[in-house]
């Protein structure tokens, strides 16, 4: 290993400690600090907390369930790479990286080895976090064995990952393309796949696999059969943390460091030009990461060519419109189609789970409560969460305050205007699935659903939500422009860890009591009407008394956010950037 | 010296370089000018190692870039125009790290030279995080110096300096062509280029368009005025029509 790079991994280790230690003496991340770490220990240390003692007794020894069902999961992780190997090379170089060690005197073994290197920074959170819950739950003696264990597993995956890109990498570098360019690799999962299938013992029948034994009798014929021959490896990773003492610790050990040692060798002789695709890669990972410190998460791939917008800004008019447009404009064009896939995707993957579970109605009905029921949940999940996936809004807006304070547009107008960027779409989206939900809402027997009833219901949902959605992004606003030195323009605390886990959950309460708070006057006004007209007015005038107790609802909250917006862009125009650290 | 002969690049069905002949001699400044697109940066990656060129052969200090990656880099220095630097090493670190990747024996002596030459004094112990554009690119000269390289590129080098680093880093570039380093410097700022390079080479749509002394160039255009400039100069061949091969080089040998 070349010492200056051993230098380099070294000071960025020690460095990024100290500053992270030296910025805990600032109470802004001091307080997220304590909170986040008192959150990660009540998490994974809760339950042996609260009874006074680790809970040795309680945890599970391993046995073949556990044993070969990792085996098949670290098998399938292992194929997925081969088989989706994504954009992302084998080795992601950041840009100071790309720039500065690229056209220095080293050897590309001598990179790939730091990049290995480098990488046990990431490879070390999940024999921590293992070791941590471990510890909690098994005693100190076990979190050693797991963690050791565990840190095994996770560089032996990574070094196939690594390796595996190469090999994909070298074949595409050598003009095979498409379904030839996976050939090779397709043949030595098909053989493989061969051996399992031809060399696996007959499978157990419906009555064994009732019964637990007959399936554990099952999976010891697999363990002396070719297809458990074949799995050897990947059980070898599962079985090393699994370990209870330090001798079978050592035995399980030996075939782990061969597989890791001939995996080195593997990714380290691979004569494969990684350059070209990690200079490129190093451009868009630093896009990415400039991005999610603005608090804008990206899947990745290059800047899209995006269509003029649609709507057309006349050139007369009130200035803050023009703030509006921009804002909605912006809004509308990050909601890419990989975004709305995983929308689309989170939803089904709801509602499967919400019809899977046990419930009164039968179908088709219940299929009908359960697509209406999402939806309906998906539009609430907006209103709470959906400014900040947007990424729109006050917060981001707030990165460029000097652009902002000097637009000839006041305070309050222009804390509107940004609110509207992150409204709108979430408005439009959160009256699609409203109709939506509304329309496909199943009949009830204690409630006869009339098109006057559905009616009714779309309009004060499609009415309600969104002014809901303009009172949590106001809340947002409100947190950027009040404590920007803690919420700090356009980032999640920036850095992340700990302290960024606790700003999110100081957040979270934050604007949920915000929230709890702004909602009684209008649940009490729109609620209370809706109620009374329900209770005392006869049938037909039923529905009218929803509609009514939903604009009624709505109209109080947007009072509140007209009232909060005033007193907010107030604040905006009396706001030192200078005094708040928002600008050097 | 730097030697290219016939140096392609292709990006999926892009070609960015399309076969650039040239040689900087040590001690020659040679100015790279072209407008946006031109393959200017390209050109400037695949010499430095970042990228592979598709075609094409590199000599540094009498190093094969492909033969001999380690010994071509090890005479060389790049000097992007975007300053990239760990954000996790002081300024101090920085010159540290440079001099033990350089193997650079005398460090210790000559960064706090570097360090007041570039009027980095009193900042070794910041973090890039907290320095300013301008000094960001001074630290990056500075490391870049620090193993006093044969071959030396830069990619825009005055970028966010103010006049007396200005005055400074252009100092800085010709007194290392002194001192014997093949220089070669890519700007948009025409009047720097005329200044300090001994020659031009122009470059349009990745192919050499002119490559001269400025006055050998103002000859090949006898209707421009006596007083005519490097940039009306570059004005009238950019206008020309569009080249689809290379120029001859005269001072690359078959």
């Amino acid at each position: 290993m070349n010492p200056a790079l051993l230098f380099l991994i070294h000071r960025t280790a020690v460095t990024a400690i100290r500053s992270r230690l030296a910025r805990l003496k600032q109470v802004r991340y001091l307080v997220p600090a304590v909170i986040g770490l008192a959150y990660f220990v009540l998490i994974f240390g809760g339950s042996s907390l609260r009874e006074g003692r680790p809970r040795h007794d309680s945890f599970s020894l391993p046995d073949p369930f556990m044993e070969w069902g990792g085996a098949v999961l670290i098998l399938l992780m292992a194929l997925l790479v081969w088989i989706l190997p994504g954009r992302q090379p084998a080795i992601a170089f950041l840009e100071p990286e790309v720039a500065i060690l690229f056209p220095a005197p080293l050897t590309r073994r001598e990179l790939v080895t730091y990049k290995l290197l480098d990488l046990q920074k990431v490879v070390a959170i999940a024999p921590l976090i293992f070791g941590v819950m471990t510890w909690f739950q098994g005693g100190p003696a076990r979190a050693v064995y797991v963690a050791a264990g565990v840190w095994f597993t996770v560089n032996v995956l990574t070094l196939h990952q690594v390796g595996a890109r190469f090999a994909l990498e070298g074949i595409a570098g050598h003009g095979v393309s498409g379904l030839r360019r996976h050939a090779p690799v397709l043949l030595v999962v098909a053989a493989f796949f061969a051996v399992l299938v031809l060399g696996v013992p007959p499978l157990p029948s419906l009555e064994d696999v009732a019964e637990r034994h007959g399936v554990a009798r099952w999976l010891a014929q697999l363990e002396h059969s070719p297809a458990g021959w074949a799995l050897y490896p990947f059980r070898a990773l599962v079985l090393l943390p699994l370990a209870t003492d330090p001798a079978t610790f050592l035995v399980r050990l030996l075939p782990v460091v061969a597989l890791l040692a001939l995996l080195y060798a593997w990714v380290i002789r691979a004569d494969v030009a990684f350059e070209e695709s990690a200079a490129e890669f190093a451009v868009d990972l630093s896009r990415r990461i400039e991005a999610a410190k603005k608090g804008k998460f990206s899947l990745g791939g290059a800047p899209r060519l995006v269509r003029r917008s649609r709507w057309p800004l006349r050139p007369v008019g009130p200035p803050e419109t023009a703030f509006a447009w921009k804002c909605v404009s912006t809004s509308f064009r990050s909601v890419t189609p990989s975004a709305v896939w995983l929308l689309v995707a989170g939803v089904a993957a709801a509602g499967i789970v919400a019809f899977a579970m046990p419930g009164t109605a039968e179908p088709p009905n219940r299929l009908a409560l359960t697509i209406a029921g999402v939806l309906a949940a998906v539009s609430g999940i907006l209103m709470f969460a959906g400014p900040a996936v947007l990424g729109a809004g006050l917060r981001q807006d707030l990165e460029q305050v000097e652009t902002l304070k000097v637009l000839p547009v006041p305070g309050p107008r222009l804390v509107r205007a940004s609110l509207a960027g992150a409204v709108v779409p979430i408005a439009v989206l959160q009256a699609l699935l409203i109709a939506f939900a509304v329309a496909v809402a199943p009949p009830s027997s204690k409630v006869n659903v009339t098109l006057e009833w559905r009616l009714a219901a779309f309009l004060a949902g499609a009415l309600v939500l969104p002014s809901l959605t303009a009172l949590s992004a106001s809340l947002d606003a409100a947190g950027a422009i009040l404590f920007p030195a803690w919420i700090r323009p356009g980032t999640s605390m920036g850095q992340g860890g700990v302290e960024g886990m606790g700003m999110s959950i100081v957040t979270l309460l934050g604007k949920t009591v915000g929230m709890g708070f702004g909602c009684i006057a209008p649940a009490v006004l729109g609620g209370g009407t809706a109620a009374a007209v329900v209770i005392l007015a006869p049938e037909p005038l039923r529905p009218a008394g929803v509609a009514l107790g939903g604009i009624l609802a709505a109209g109080a909250l947007l009072v509140e956010v007209w009232v909060l917006t005033e007193w907010l862009g107030g604040r905006f125009d009396r706001l030192d950037p200078a005094a708040e650290g928002m600008i050097s | 010296m730097i030697e290219v002969r016939d140096l392609r690049k292709t990006y999926g069905e892009t070609e960015a370089v399309k076969g650039i002949s040239f040689s900087v001699q040590p001690g020659e400044i040679l100015g790279l000018v072209g407008p946006n697109g031109a393959g200017k940066t390209t050109t400037l990656r695949c010499i430095s190692g970042i990228l592979p060129p598709t075609a094409g052969r590199v000599v540094i200090a009498g190093h094969d870039l492909l033969d001999d990656p380690v010994g071509a880099k090890g005479a060389l220095a790049y000097i992007p125009d975007d300053p990239r630097l760990f954000e996790n090493l002081t300024v101090f670190d920085h010159l540290r790290f440079f001099g033990r990747l350089y193997r650079v024996a005398d460090a210790a002596e000559r960064i706090p030279a570097l360090l007041r030459e570039f009027d980095l004094e009193g900042k070794e112990d910041s973090l890039p995080g907290a320095l300013s554009r301008g000094m960001k690119q001074k630290l990056s000269i500075a490391c870049a110096f620090l193993h006093s390289p044969k071959a030396l590129m830069f990619d825009e080098p005055l970028t966010g300096l103010d006049p007396f680093a200005i005055r400074k880093a252009k100092d800085a570039i010709v007194s290392r062509a002194r001192e014997g380093a093949a220089i070669l410097v890519s700007s948009h700022l025409l009047d720097l280029v005329e200044e300090i390079a001994h020659r031009v080479l122009i470059i349009l749509g990745g192919l050499k368009a002119a490559h001269g002394t400025v006055a050998e160039l103002k000859a090949q255009h006898p209707d421009l005025a006596a007083g005519a400039r490097l940039e009306d100069i570059f004005m009238r061949v950019a206008a020309g029509p569009a080249r689809t091969s290379p120029i001859p080089d005269p001072d690359v040998r078959p």
